[in-house]
């Protein structure tokens, strides 16, 4: 027996500064607290690619492929925190990898530094689901990127009802819709699919899960691959060398649609930064757990108000189209924030239909998005 | 008639008297007139509260059991319950709340409050006097405890001055009398000044609050740090401190050790299921609603392991915290352990908003 050809396994070479950007964002998928220990490592596989980085929550899971050349093929898994943070501090010059795989140390040799880390052995790792089969769909990845941004911070994050905690994403007449929702506001953003065909699926994904997307495939080209597994429980999303994993949410979504508002007696059209400078500037008044914030929509004006009693009030008025009847409403200002922030329109309509019913917020003359906010109510003045 | 003096705030201290040994006292004749005291059955149980009769004795809290009783050796001892406090205190506060809206009632303990009842004293038509000794008398007539109340223009004299008089009090510090009224008091009174400053502070020669409000602020900075100048502002009668009952209690919790360890999923929900009634009825009875939801567990090691769901609204309704005990439960018991103790607390309590979130889906 050649006891040094076992004794070595794994010979790889890379640049820290690539392998660190990458550590980072493959241990996104760590939790802080696991009860599962080798949870807190990342696997390491070399590939034809490279070096492929896994970690996991079981929840989640993060895979990224670094360029490296590999003079020997193996895996192991490392210590996430460590790792990265050791390779973090790296000049950026060769450093070569190399693991012991008697006794599991990972050599770590760049410039100045020789390193061992111990390493707990690959097969420990928990194997993630892989996106062999399953149904296929591909969208671009910009627009899937600002999808996500414009629906995700909807979601509740009230675990008592964990379907809210996720976004629905709904495959249908070739295109995909993400739909979000607190119980308190909705947002609904549509985007066309390709390689769809006449596949239809509805899904709930975390959208914990769905945060981590524009970081895990920042800088990948074009065109995202989103594989949904047979069994309807994972959903992946490839693109180039990165890849997002996420198990999806058991449950009945509720019906969204019924509650998108399909009449309107107010409707006002005023420039998306002056609105988010005012809501912001007045909200600072809003009461602090309310956050209240009431607008009254008068003939070519929009008066913007917010009070409380130990701070003080604020309120502000601006110039806006409004077609129909007079308004007065109250909403949570967070909630308008939240929109404004992500609608990238220069103008927003608002849509009112009395003030105890929901009001609807979208980019004027289109329709891929919209955003319908409970109102408040106040005892109006 | 003389105009009655202007309070720009009217702030009550109300302290019950031996708030446990009086609720024992009050429900059973025959500790009347004895010394009492309130501790567990341990021999290293501690005295948690004791009758006006054992403190002629010496007796005092957190004192241990077995020196209570070589001072005092008829001393009746009683067991702490902990329900017929909390539903003393719940007929109390329902008092308090006819008097001031339920976030101007600041509950510190449950036999202490603060009370702003400064709306009711605006307009001259009653006192703080008049408030005072009505509370008094409600407290008497409907939960048969004494109360002793300070009234002055802030949280800290209405609190020295109920200190003064116990029990049965009644003490009014009439605005503009406040450094007057605590010059004379030994500096022990001031709340937030313990016994390591007053040996300090005697050290320097400064024995009454008067010497403490005239004393040279920079030298008491340079003694004590930047808390010696509030400690001054507190001598010299100014706080401005507000009643805040908007934030009750900090957190209502409920616990239960099992007979033998346990591990059937069953068995704990059936134990989380009771718990969880417990505290929601505690949560009722404050009038609050709760954003968190937490479960503990004891490992049979001892080791603790806690798990929370924190919801976008607050909620005071059974089933909502049950589910979320139990997915809090899930959180915290994957790996299937024995368990020794759960318990299942409520925190991020507040007073129901007047504003009302209206919600998409019923």
């Amino acid at each position: 027996m050649n006891a040094k050809a076992i004794a070595t396994q794994m010979k790889v070479t890379c640049r820290p500064s690539v392998l660190s950007q990458a550590l980072q964002v493959v241990s996104r998928a760590i939790s802080s607290r696991t009860t599962l220990p080798i949870l807190n490592n990342i696997l390491i596989e070399t590939t034809a690619e490279g070096l492929a980085l896994t970690a996991t929550n079981l929840e989640i899971g993060i895979r990224k492929v670094v360029p490296a050349e590999v003079a020997m093929e193996g895996s192991t898994t490392a210590p996430a925190r460590l790792l990265t943070d050791f390779v973090s501090t790296l000049p950026d010059q060769d450093l070569e990898l190399s693991l012991d795989g008697a006794t599991q140390s990972l050599g770590l040799r760049c410039a100045r530094f020789d390193t061992h880390i111990k390493c707990i052995e690959a097969e420990e790792f928990p194997p993630g689901p892989r996106p062999d089969e399953g149904d296929r769909l591909e969208v671009p990845l910009d627009e899937l990127v600002k999808a996500v941004e414009q629906t995700q911070m909807a979601a509740s994050t009230d675990e008592a009802r964990p379907v809210l905690t996720g976004v629905l994403v709904q495959v249908q007449a070739g295109n995909l819709t993400l739909a979000a929702t607190d119980g308190h506001r909705l947002a609904v953003r549509k985007l066309p699919a390709q390689g769809a065909g006449d596949l239809e699926a509805s899904l709930i994904v975390p959208a914990r899960a769905l945060a981590e997307l524009a970081r895990v495939l920042k800088g990948e080209p074009g065109r995202v691959e989103i594989i949904i597994s047979k069994a309807r429980n994972q959903i992946f999303f490839k693109a180039g060398n990165s890849e997002l994993t996420s198990r999806l949410i058991d449950g009945k979504y509720p019906n969204y649609s019924q509650v998108i508002p399909s009449k309107s007696s107010t409707t006002v059209r005023v420039p998306t930064a002056e609105l988010t400078q005012t809501v912001r500037a007045v909200s600072l008044f809003a009461r602090d757990s309310a956050n209240v914030i009431r607008v009254k929509a008068t003939s070519g004006a929009v008066t913007l108000s917010a009070t409380t009693n130990e701070v003080g009030d604020s309120k502000a008025e601006m110039s806006a189209e409004v077609e129909g009847s007079e308004i007065q409403i109250a909403f949570n200002a967070r909630y308008v924030l939240d929109a404004l922030g992500v609608i990238g329109e220069d103008e927003v309509e608002l849509l009112f239909d009395g003030p105890l019913s929901p009001g609807l917020l979208r980019p004027p003359g289109k329709e891929h998005y919209l955003y319908v906010i409970m109102p408040v109510r106040v005892a109006m003045s | 008639m003389p105009r009655p003096e202007h309070w720009p705030r009217t702030i009550l201290h109300v302290d019950l008297d031996a708030f446990y040994t009086s609720v024992h006292q009050r429900d059973d004749p025959r500790l009347r007139g004895l010394p009492v005291a309130v501790a567990g059955r341990s021999r290293r149980a501690v005295v948690m509260g004791a009758s006006y009769e054992a403190r002629a004795f010496g007796v005092h809290s957190a004192q241990p059991i077995h020196e209570a009783m070589a001072l005092c050796p008829q001393l009746m001892v009683v067991n702490p319950d902990g329900a017929r406090y909390r539903d003393a205190s719940r007929l109390v506060h329902q008092i308090f709340r006819r008097f001031t809206s339920p976030e101007l009632v600041e509950g510190i303990a449950l036999d202490e409050a603060y009370l702003d009842v400064t709306a009711r004293t605006r307009h001259g038509t009653t006192t703080a006097e008049e408030v005072a000794r009505r509370i008094k008398f409600q407290i008497h007539t409907e939960v048969q405890l004494t109360a002793t109340v300070g009234a002055a223009t802030s949280k800290l004299v209405a609190k020295v001055a109920s200190g003064t008089r116990k029990p049965d009090g009644l003490v009014l510090v009439p605005p503009g009398t406040e450094a007057d009224f605590l010059a004379p008091l030994p500096i022990g009174v001031i709340p937030g000044l313990g016994p390591k400053t007053e040996e300090r502070l005697h050290a320097m020669g400064v024995r009454a609050v008067g010497e403490l409000a005239a004393y040279e602020t920079q030298r008491l900075v340079q003694a004590l740090g930047v808390g010696g100048a509030v400690l001054q502002r507190y001598a010299q009668g100014r706080d401005r401190s507000p009643v805040d009952g908007s934030k009750p209690a900090k957190t209502i919790s409920a616990e239960t050790t099992f007979e033998r360890d346990v591990s059937d999923r069953g068995e704990l929900e059936t134990a989380l299921r009771d718990l969880t009634d417990r505290v929601v009825d505690r949560l009722h009875s404050d009038g609050v609603r709760a954003r968190t939801i937490y479960v503990k567990l004891k490992l049979p090691d001892f080791r603790l392991v806690s798990r929370q769901v924190s919801r976008t609204s607050p909620t005071d309704d059974v089933e909502t915290i049950f589910r979320a005990a139990r997915s809090a439960l899930e959180k915290s018991h994957v790996e299937e352990h024995p368990v020794r103790l759960i318990g299942v607390g409520l925190s991020g309590l507040e007073h129901p908003e007047p504003d009302l979130q209206l919600t998409l889906f019923d």
